[in-house]
């Protein structure tokens, strides 16, 4: 599996751990469009489940791929550019931060 | 459905476990408040104007005590300090709990990666392991007598929970003390206490034999072949199992057998084989045969006057398995594992037998079975079935309310659903109150016979108003229904009406899906019936006997003064 891939499969099971959470009408739905933060956008986390969803994740990379990371810290939330705020624009920036070896291993 | 309404009181972010609570996929359906964390002791303090169900209160033990913070940093602080201050936060739930129907306390942990003073970390006096050991011993007895105050064994969950227990992560970013897996440990707990304290939790596990209770094909292998003991790993896996098995009837639970095998050649099995730990008197019932599983295990708790709700089903194969669970989906059927030295752990690992109570009568509860055995061989051997009860030498004692039969009282109150007149579930704390208020009435029953006591097993009530008695509870444990038991309580009622002067009493069904037997009793007890009402009336005036094969005790009406 393509590293891009793997850190779909990941995210889905980031989303599935986040979904537990939540009350049936709010669960994510698990494709690349699915929105995780936005302000504007109805759906999305709240912060909250912002945090669930972030650590669920960082302890599946770890776990799955050996990789340490701190996602809050290594992907910066500026005005403009939201790292976080679809499950296809997340995978792209971690795969980013893995092109980049910015990470701690 | 009943919604169990809870609030979460901490000092630190429960949100996540409010949300397993509020969105699992099984019942009990609970909704879950969360308090603002860090406001422990004001939340304490304030009162239950929402009518919650039950309160958690869920702390980390330095902000209970400041003394055992300081000693989280080494500094040295008299441990009876630290004690000093746990007996404090006890009196606040004390006094909290006086207005809760149930509060659940876990126990204190420490983060895992916290090392305290090492190899001296038990040590008297010093090691923080050692005092935070104290102080949850503390806890306990502080809360011993509260029976409304229940400690829940958080070291389980954090046992349970591998490394995903603590994240410092998540206090950094949300102030939530502990990783998502102990939530959804204690959620599991939580859900569990919801059902016992409804009685619902198990009453009777049904096993296989061939491949469950022992190994190998009783049928093809004959007795002497089959694995069980010995010098073997699997034959000493399945003597653990069946040791597991008859440690859980000294906690009440009964067992039964739903077995596709020849009867007789098992019933020899069972009390030949040297190896057997269970042996047939320790089983309530069983169903021996060729027939379908599912039909028999609806025989045998038919037998046994339980609900399939009440029951535990264990086969080694899938293929029962998903029968029985599929045709009988109130009966609960757990994974088992193939593999034979993990039966014994897997049962002691079953939450389903967790009961807020044990009672004297729960720890009788085997013995009583067999004595009802018995009592059924004797009636086969009589025509009457009068004839059959006059030689079984009944008693019935009445007895008023007490603080010492008040928990039995309560706990048959809310678990009694077929002979139940109106079925309202009551806690300790409300039925007093109830019991308190002037022209209110409670009796308890105690029956026994020849083949031994079955404990407190009736209660009866009435709201006097003016010169009538409404009967508010008509309840009667199925262990004793059918034995002249309701007719004798039905005359108790009339006694003591009498006593108070009264003209007529009066009974208004409430029905549910299980009390059929309580409206069928009262139909034929002779009480004038209104069906649009739902009511049954006995005017005092006519005598209500009590029938001949019992021999009744009953106090006066009132204490002598």
């Amino acid at each position: 599996m393509e590293q891009h891939e793997k850190i779909i499969s990941l995210i889905f099971r980031a989303i599935d751990e986040v979904n537990e959470f939540l009350p049936p009408e709010s669960r994510l739905e698990k494709t690349s469009e699915t929105v995780l933060s936005d302000k504007f956008a109805q759906g999305a986390l709240d912060s909250l489940g912002m945090v669930n969803f972030i650590i669920a994740l960082e302890q599946l990379i770890d776990q799955e791929m050996g990789v340490s990371l701190s996602l809050a810290d290594d992907l910066i939330i500026s005005e403009q550019h939201n790292p976080f705020q679809t499950v296809g624009i997340l995978a792209d920036n971690i795969s980013v931060l893995f092109k980049n070896n910015k990470m701690v291993h | 459905m009943k919604k169990h309404r809870c609030l979460l009181i901490s000092d630190f972010n429960v949100e996540n476990l409010a949300s397993y609570l509020n969105h699992g996929k099984t019942e009990p359906v609970i909704e879950a408040t969360a308090t603002p964390y860090g406001q422990t002791v004001p939340s304490l303090m304030g009162k239950n104007d929402q009518d919650f169900d039950f309160l958690v209160v869920w702390t980390q033990p330095q902000s209970i005590s400041a003394s055992f913070g300081q000693a989280l940093n080494f500094e040295r602080i008299s441990h009876d300090q630290i004690l000093k201050e746990v007996d404090e936060y006890c009196s606040l739930l004390i006094q909290r709990a006086r207005q809760e129907s149930h509060m659940l306390i876990p126990s204190w942990v420490m983060p895992t990666c916290f090392r305290g003073y090492g190899q001296l970390d038990m040590r008297e006096g010093l090691g923080l392991a050692n005092v935070l050991s104290k102080m949850n011993i503390r806890l306990a007895e502080n809360l011993n007598e509260q029976k409304n105050i229940f400690i829940l064994n958080a070291q389980k969950w954090v046992e349970s929970s591998g490394q995903k227990v603590f994240n410092p992560k998540m206090w950094y970013m949300a102030k939530i003390a502990f990783g998502n897996e102990i939530f959804r440990h204690a959620a599991g707990d939580i859900r569990n206490f919801c059902q016992a304290v409804n009685g619902q939790y198990k009453k009777l596990v049904i096993v296989d034999l061939d491949d469950t209770l022992w190994g190998g094909i009783l049928g093809d292998e004959g007795i002497k072949n089959i694995r069980l003991g010995g010098h073997d790993p699997i034959g000493e896996a399945f003597v653990d199992f069946q040791k597991a098995l008859r440690a859980l009837t000294n906690k009440g639970i009964l067992l039964g057998i739903a077995s596709k095998n020849d009867e007789a050649l098992a019933l020899e099995a069972i009390n030949q084989h040297p190896e057997m730990v269970l042996k047939q008197k320790n089983f309530a019932g069983w169903r021996i045969n060729w027939k379908d599983k599912a039909q028999n295990i609806v025989d045998l708790v038919s037998e046994l006057n339980l609900g399939l709700q009440s029951v535990v089903f264990i086969d080694d194969q899938p293929i029962e398995r998903a029968h029985v669970k599929e045709t009988l989906p109130e009966v609960y059927v757990p994974e088992w594992p193939h593999d034979k030295m993990l039966y014994a752990s897997t049962l002691l690992g079953l939450s389903c037998f967790d009961m807020p109570f044990i009672s004297q009568e729960d720890l009788n509860r085997s013995a009583m079975y067999a004595s009802e055995q018995k009592r059924k061989d004797l009636k086969s051997s009589f025509g009457s079935y009068d004839d059959w009860l006059k030689t079984l030498d009944i008693k019935v004692q009445v007895e008023r309310m007490d603080s010492g039969n008040i928990q039995r009282i309560v706990q048959l109150l809310n678990k009694t659903n077929q002979m139940n007149l109106t079925t309202r579930r009551l806690s300790e704390e409300e039925f007093r109150e109830w019991a308190e208020i002037e022209n209110h009435w409670v009796w308890a029953i105690r029956v026994s016979d020849k083949f031994g006591d079955s404990g407190l097993t009736g209660i009866i009530s009435l709201d006097v108003g003016g010169n009538k008695g409404r009967v508010i509870d008509f309840v009667l444990s199925c262990r004793v229904m059918g034995r002249k038991i309701e007719e004798t309580m039905a005359h108790v009622l009339y006694y003591y009406a009498r006593e108070l002067n009264l003209n007529e009493i009066y009974a208004e069904f409430v029905p549910t899906e299980r009390n059929k037997p309580c409206f069928d009793f009262l139909q034929s007890s002779g009480f004038s019936h209104d069906q649009a009402t739902r009511q049954f009336r006995w005017n005092l005036e006519k005598k209500y006997s009590l029938p001949p094969s019992i021999e009744l005790e009953r106090p006066a009406l009132c204490y002598e003064s």
